[in-house]
Order: C-alpha cells, then sequence, then structure tokens
C-alpha cells in the first residue's frame, strides 16, 4: 500500500547516513592514505603466495596467469567493498552495543537493521573496487578472454549473490556480538577468512569447498564470479548460489529479530 | 636492591593471576583468536592439495604439512595483541589510570601479554597434535636445537612485542594507528611466511624477504622448528632475529618515551 | 483526564546473569561450567500516566527504574505484563510509535563526536521524516529556549558537558514526541546547568503538554520537576504520589526550629530534639503537636527565626533505601 514511499524514505535514509559518515570521515585525512591506497596497494600484494604456486606449477588447478588476475580483481571488488561498507557499519555498529548507544539506534521509527548496516562508510575504500575492476579488465584483455553477455550476465548474479551472503554473514556475526561482546572478534576471523577467497575453488579439498560454498559462503564472493565470467559457469550452479545466499539472508534476518527481542540494552 | 627485586616479583605475581583470570573469562574471544590464527591450516590443505602432483619447489607434501603446523603452534606462542589495547587506552583517557600506578606500563602490558600464553598453548596444542596425527607425523628437533628454537622463539615474542608497542605508540600522535597496523598486518601474512614458505619465493626476491623482520618473526623459527634450517645459518638467523629485536625495542622506546611526555603535556 | 498516555499491568522483567566467585580457581571452574542466576529486576509493576504528566522514577541504584523506562521506550521486551504508551504496545516498535517518544540518556550521547550537532539534527530531520518548514520551525524555537544557536555548528567533540546536553536535548525533541523518557538527564553537570536543563524540562512540558518520564539520583531534579514521583526499589512500586506526600509518610515529623536568649527546660515534652547548641533549638515535632509547640515557642524570651519546615529530602531517601542499599542490577 505504501510500498513507494517507504523505498523513498530508506533511499533519503541511506543518503544522510552515507552523508554523515563522509563528512565523518573527512575529519581525519590521514585515513585516505592509510586506509585507501595501502588497502589497494595490500590486494595486490596479497596476490603473492598465488604466483608463487603459478611460479613453480605453472597453472594452478587449470588456472593460468592471467584468468589468476580477473579472481584477484574480484577479490580485490569485494574485498574493497567489504571494508568500505560493510565492515565499518558492522565496527560502528558493535561499539553502540558496547556503549549501550544502540538504544538510540533502536528507538529511531525505521528498520534497525538497515540502520546498523548503514550507520558507517568508509568512501575511500572505493579505491581499491575501482582498483579490482581495472584488475578484472586488464586480465580478460591481456588473456585473450572473450566474455559473452551471458556470462557477463551470469558474473554478475552470482557477484550480487556473493555481496548478499556476505552481508548475511556479517549480520549473523553482528547478531552474534548480542550474545557475547568478545564475539565481536568473529568480524576479525571473517576478514582474515576473507584471504583465501583468492583462491580458485579447485585448490581446496572437497570438505573446505563444501564449506566455503554452503557455510562460509567464500567461494561464492570471489571464484564463481571469475569463471562466470570467463564463461566456465552453468547457470545451474548461478541458480544454487543464488538459493545459498538467499536462505543465508533469510537466516541471517531471522536471526536479528531475535536478538533484538532478546536485548538487554547496555548495564542500567 | 633485593627488596625492590622482591617487590617487583610480587606485582608482576599479582598482575600475572588478574590477567590470567581475565583471559579466562574472555575466554571466548580467546577461542576467536585462536580461530583467527588457525589459517595456516587452511593454507596447509591449499598447498598440501597442490602438492599432490609432486613437490613444489624444496617442499614435498608432508613437509608443507609439517611446516604450517608449526606456523600455527609458533604464531600462539609468540603473538601480542599490545597494539589495539594501548592505542585504545590512548586515545579513550584509560592509559591515564595505568601511568598512575607504580609500575610501567609496558611491563603490565608483557605480563598480561605472558599471562594468556598458557590459556592459549591449552587451545592450540590438541588442534596441532590432531592435525599432525591426522597428516601423518613430524620429526621434533632434537633436545640440543629445542634450546636453540626457544631461544628463538623468545626473540619473535619480543620482537613482535616491540612492534606492537612501537606501531601502538603511534596513536599519541594520529588517531589511525591501529589502520597503520592493519598495513603491517597485511605484509606479515604475505612476507612472513605464513601463506607460503618464504624459501619459494624467486630466487632474488626470497633473499630480501628473508632479511625482513616479517620473516625474523615467525619464517624463521618455523623452518629452526622444523629443521629446515642447520649451521651457521642458526646462528645467522638468531642474530638477524636479535638485531631486529634490537631496532624496533629502540623504536618502541624511543617513540613510548616521547609520546608519554606529549600525553602528560596536554592532560591526556 | 481521558484515555491515559502510558499504562503499565503486571510487569515483570527477568535477566539471568553469569556469576563467578573473585579469584583464580573460581575463574578456572567457570571456564568449565557458567552458573547463572535470575535476576529479578522489575517485579510486577502497575501504574498509569496522564497524557502531560511529569513523573519521577525514584530509587536506588539498581532498583529497576532504567529498565523499566527502557520497556516503556520499546527497548527491552517485557518477561511478563503489559505496557502501552500512546496507544501502542513498545516493544513491537512500530514506526508510528517511535515518532511519538524519544529518548535522551545523561550517560550515553547520541549525536556524533566528530560532526557538529546541527549535521546530526539534519539526520533527524530525515529519519522522522519531518517536513522542512515544520522542522525549521521546530529548530528555531529549540535552539532559542535553549541557547545553542552558536554551539550546535561547532564538532560535538568540543563541547562542554552541559553545552551537549542542550544540543542531545534539541536532537531528541526535533520530532515533536508526545513522551519524552529521561535517564539521569543532568548527570555531571554543575548547578547552574542543572537548573537550566530542569527550567527548559519544565517550560517543554507547559507548552507542549508532552508527557515527561524522568529518572535521576539528584533528589532536587525530581522534586523540582515532577509532581508526581513512583518510587521503585528492589524492582517493586514503592510508593506513588507526590513528594509532599511520600515525606509526610516516610518522616511525617515537622522540623521546627527558633532561637531565643532561653530555652525550655524540657524540650523532649514536645517533640524529639534534634539539636540544642547555645540558644538555637531544632525539634522533630508531630504535625498536630505544630501549632500549640509553635506557639510556646514564641513566647520564649528574645524569640526569633522562628521556622517550621519538612524534614529534607535527602533525610527521607536514607530513610527509605537505606535499609537496602546493596544494588541487585549493575
Amino acid at each position: 500500500m505504501r510500498h513507494v514511499p517507504r523505498a523513498m524514505f530508506y533511499l533519503r535514509l541511506v543518503a544522510a547516513q552515507l552523508e554523515m559518515s563522509t563528512l565523518t570521515a573527512l575529519q581525519y585525512r590521514l585515513g585516505f592514505w592509510t586506509e585507501g591506497l595501502l588497502g589497494l596497494l595490500w590486494s595486490v600484494i596479497g596476490i603473492a603466495p598465488l604466483f608463487v604456486a603459478v611460479d613453480h606449477l605453472g597453472a594452478v588447478e587449470g588456472w593460468g596467469r592471467w584468468e589468476l588476475v580477473v579472481l584477484t580483481g574480484c577479490f580485490t571488488i569485494l574485498s574493497g567493498l567489504f571494508t568500505a561498507v560493510l565492515q565499518p557499519a558492522l565496527r560502528e555498529s558493535m561499539t553502540h552495543i558496547l556503549k549501550g548507544t544502540l538504544d538510540y539506534v533502536l528507538l529511531r521509527p525505521a528498520d534497525g537493521l538497515v540502520l546498523c548496516l548503514t550507520c558507517a562508510f568508509q568512501p575511500w575504500h572505493l579505491v581499491e573496487v575501482l582498483g579490482g575492476l581495472v584488475l578484472v579488465i586488464a586480465g580478460l584483455w591481456l588473456g585473450e578472454v572473450e566474455v559473452t553477455a551471458t556470462g557477463l550476465l551470469a558474473g554478475l548474479a552470482t557477484g550480487a549473490a556473493g555481496l548478499m551472503a556476505l552481508y548475511a554473514f556479517g549480520v549473523l556475526v553482528l547478531c552474534a556480538s548480542f550474545r557475547a561482546l568478545q564475539l565481536q572478534a568473529l568480524t576479525h576471523v571473517m576478514e582474515a577468512l576473507m584471504d583465501f577467497g583468492r583462491w580458485p575453488a579447485q585448490v581446496f579439498p572437497p570438505v573446505l569447498r563444501l564449506l566455503f560454498t554452503f557455510v562460509i559462503p567464500l567461494l561464492v564472493m570471489t571464484s564463481y564470479p571469475a569463471e562466470a565470467l570467463l564463461g566456465r559457469l552453468s547457470w545451474g550452479t548461478v541458480a544454487e548460489l543464488a538459493a545459498v545466499s538467499a536462505t543465508l539472508l533469510v537466516l541471517a534476518r531471522l536471526a536479528w529479530v531475535r536478538s533484538v527481542r532478546g536485548y538487554t540494552s547496555a548495564s542500567s | 636492591m633485593s627488596q625492590r627485586a622482591a617487590q617487583l616479583a610480587r606485582v608482576i605475581a599479582a598482575v600475572w593471576r588478574i590477567s590470567l583470570a581475565e583471559a579466562i573469562a574472555y575466554r571466548v574471544s580467546m577461542l576467536m583468536w585462536v580461530l583467527t590464527t588457525t589459517f595456516p591450516l587452511v593454507s596447509l590443505a591449499l598447498w598440501s592439495g597442490l602438492a599432490a602432483g609432486g613437490p613444489i619447489g624444496d617442499y614435498a607434501r608432508p613437509d608443507f604439512v609439517a611446516y604450517f603446523v608449526a606456523a600455527f603452534l609458533i604464531r600462539q606462542f609468540t603473538a601480542s595483541w599490545v597494539v589495539w589495547e594501548l592505542s585504545g587506552q590512548i586515545r579513550n583517557g584509560d592509559l591515564n589510570t595505568l601511568l598512575m600506578r607504580p609500575m610501567s606500563p609496558m611491563i603490565y602490558h608483557a605480563i598480561q601479554n605472558l599471562a594468556a600464553l598458557p590459556i592459549r598453548c591449552a587451545l592450540a596444542l590438541p588442534i596441532g597434535v590432531v592435525v599432525l596425527v591426522l597428516a601423518g607425523g613430524l620429526a621434533w628437533p632434537s633436545p640440543g636445537s629445542l634450546a636453540l628454537l626457544g631461544l628463538s622463539l623468545a626473540l619473535a615474542w619480543l620482537l613482535n612485542l616491540a612492534v606492537h608497542v612501537a606501531i601502538g605508540c603511534l596513536a599519541f600522535w594520529v588517531t589511525e594507528s591501529t589502520a597503520l597496523f592493519e598495513v603491517w598486518l597485511g605484509l606479515y601474512l604475505v612476507l612472513s611466511g605464513a601463506a607460503v614458505p618464504t624459501s619459494l619465493y624467486p630466487a632474488g626476491l626470497a633473499e630480501v624477504v628473508r632479511a625482513l623482520p616479517f620473516h625474523a618473526s615467525l619464517g624463521f623459527p618455523v623452518e629452526l622448528a622444523i629443521g629446515r634450517v642447520t649451521g651457521s645459518e642458526v646462528t645467522h638467523g638468531l642474530l638477524l632475529q636479535a638485531l631486529w629485536v634490537a631496532g624496533f625495542g629502540l623504536l618502541a622506546a624511543v617513540l613510548w618515551r616521547r609520546g608519554v611526555r606529549a600525553y602528560e603535556g596536554v592532560g591526556g | 483526564m481521558t484515555a491515559a498516555m502510558v499504562r503499565v499491568e503486571g510487569l515483570c522483567k527477568r535477566f539471568s546473569v553469569p556469576r563467578r566467585e573473585a579469584g583464580l580457581r573460581a575463574a578456572l571452574r567457570a571456564l568449565v561450567r557458567r552458573e547463572y542466576r535470575v535476576v529479578e529486576a522489575v517485579r510486577d509493576l502497575e501504574f498509569s500516566l496522564a497524557p502531560g504528566e511529569r513523573v519521577g522514577f525514584l530509587g536506588p541504584n539498581g532498583a529497576g527504574k532504567t529498565t523499566t523506562l527502557k520497556m516503556l521506550a520499546g527497548l527491552i521486551v517485557p518477561s511478563a505484563g503489559r505496557v502501552e504508551v500512546a496507544g501502542f504496545t513498545p516493544s513491537d516498535r512500530r514506526p508510528e510509535f517511535l515518532r511519538r517518544v524519544s529518548l535522551v540518556m545523561g550517560q550515553k550521547r547520541q549525536l556524533s563526536w566528530d560532526l557538529p550537532a546541527i549535521d546530526n539534527f539534519e539526520f533527524n530531520r530525515v529519519v522522522y521524516e519531518i517536513d522542512p518548514v515544520h522542522y525549521k520551525r521546530r529548530l528555531e524555537e529549540l535552539t532559542a529556549l535553549l541557547d545553542v544557536g552558536e554551539v550546535m555548528r561547532r564538532p560535538v567533540r568540543q563541547l562542554s558537558l552541559g553545552e551537549r546536553m542542550k544540543c542531545e536535548l534539541v536532537a531528541a525533541l526535533l520530532h515533536g514526541p508526545q513522551v519524552l523518557f529521561l535517564d539521569e538527564p543532568t548527570i555531571g553537570l554543575d548547578v547552574s546547568m542543572q537548573l537550566g536543563i530542569r527550567e527548559f524540562i519544565r517550560r517543554y512540558n507547559a507548552e507542549h503538554g508532552a508527557t515527561v518520564i524522568l529518572t535521576s539520583h539528584y533528589m532536587e531534579d525530581v522534586a523540582a520537576l515532577c509532581p508526581r514521583i513512583l518510587v521503585i526499589d528492589g524492582g517493586r512500586l514503592r510508593f506513588d504520589g507526590s513528594i509532599e506526600a511520600l515525606r509526610r509518610q516516610i518522616r511525617p515529623l515537622r522540623r521546627v526550629s527558633v532561637r531565643a536568649a532561653a530555652l525550655p527546660d524540657d524540650p523532649t515534652a514536645m517533640g524529639r530534639v534534634v539539636l540544642r547548641e547555645g540558644g538555637r533549638l531544632v525539634l522533630d515535632v508531630a504535625p498536630e503537636r505544630v501549632p500549640e509547640v509553635v506557639g510556646a515557642l514564641v513566647a520564649l524570651p528574645e524569640a526569633q527565626d522562628l521556622a517550621v519546615q519538612d524534614a529534607p529530602l535527602e533525610e527521607v531517601m536514607r530513610a527509605l533505601f537505606g535499609r537496602e542499599e546493596a544494588a541487585e542490577l549493575g
């Protein structure tokens, strides 16, 4: 009935949140250099182990040098989005939980989860996203891969599924930290785990591959989009991955509703 | 003089007891920490998978197992997290409380760090043993080299501590010292040998990487533990470790002294 | 009054909190098995408030004041019982409800540290969907009342505690809430700032008819601001009425003091002697005997400074809570 105005309201709300955090971020100029550019540098340096493997083996499980560059590009885009949008929001929300100021967030007349997931933003990490895009394009170009329209579509679809899975996972971590504040360290676990997203799916032993596809959908975020772009992924797999993400999202939403009901607010 | 020493010993014992109790109280975060540092085990799965077809460089499959299990355990033994605490204390003014105590905050942090060791070992050793049993054996070094390993571990721990304090002290002047540490951490993961043995880097690059403090804080003790360095290489490596400890120790001491002066000047 | 603005029936809240003894051994034991203990923060609370009332929650630390306040605001879901605020069940957290209430906590800030308050206000305008004309008028009114016109353009970090609290109040009131929850709003403020905030709240309540619910450690806040108080102790409602009624109930005796050249030989016949020093006499006298005692005291030679007062509030509170100071909930 009022869906369209609500959507407009949420758009305005998210814009206002982004504006606030950009204004805040601008207070810290040093962040631009330390976090943005060095983040990009680090994303690129991170390929080192992969290239050590290629150096010794010629190709890693059927992935040649340039294909690995595409994969690294996908990874860099994702980790850039993570550090620009999701990670700061998770950290800020956890600080709110710790200090008890989550009270104010929950008292605002809008969806608490939307408020939490948009409450902080680090614009300069978008540099990494740009860098990742450059890597993807360069890898495809130099590897002389012809990207078909369906490949591109499948790549975007799996990428979107991966991003959703990442968000769902972040929300689950946030919910866990409602229970025990120390579980905030899970974000570090999450960050460190993400690093394995650099590797092609085929490298992992079957058990880990299942784990990283269905439980911690790391590969959905990086390896599969790259494969889709390279035209190696069937639509069946794409649908499967979308289903995984959707399931995680539903789980995350349920966990959120439960957590808020059990919220006890920091000491009275 | 001996009276003062006895007094110091009592204080140290008290800090130790409190820190140990704290470490137990925060066992969830401890578990998180152990989880984060289990990544060498994922690297293990990765590399032993890659080495299934034949050795990579001079590492065959069992060598990777030994290497990464040792890396996992040694990271547990030598870890530090002072940078988070220190920069937090500097920013929110809690350092004032620490400075009021009749004991250097540096010693306090160091003891606190050591206090968590037994628990970490208790959590990490079983994991290491299980992996070893599953993956098949590790030849433990002879008693003589165990002493050398102990020395190397102590140096690695000191090095980590000094780096943490040095970067943590930057919080006296800039707000984003933890961001700088993330950069250090990124380099560490690639260059220390946590993700790939540094000896596998291409010739020329490998020598440079192995001279850096990252390798001194992890790669060298690991290689010592699995018996990959012998003879004059051992002394050479230990000397290099000692050199880095001295360098970063000096840097940390200077930064700390200047920082505290600046901090007290403005009254926190 | 017609419908109640706040209605509370049989309200309970239980928390289970981990516990352990002090010391290393207990810590080690807790590693294996953690013991929990159920704390009943609020038990069977019952009251209702009319629109426009100013009500204070009084009680020692951990008495359940803040928990109750947060249940009214919809932050904490009650374990049992019913709460209705402005016609809504708070814990449903419907946007329509949230737009009608506001919470200000003295110890927690909602304003972003690094930005000027005005940016925060602008954000609240979007969140609460306040139309721009209305927003402008309201902002002007509030900033004039609180005198923060210049202050709100500086980063919040640079403001004094009092200035910050004023800005917090502006942020909380921009959307014109019908119910205002204040949790220790004057904590840490100096006396003149406390007075200013108190005066503002009173004026705001008078002009806009908003219901104000306040918890405070400072008796003065509650006494000066709230015609009605609810005393909550150990999670239970112990008293509901005016501050005068509370005083009379806890300390029914009136305090009569006088200065005279010569004092009566046996003042204990008039009441309890609080002080007898030089030419000064202070007595606690039963209310029905006050006229008689005053008459006798006026007749003393060179009688002056005769005064009849209620017992001081602090003393009333001490008498009320002195028995069980031990807080149950942190």
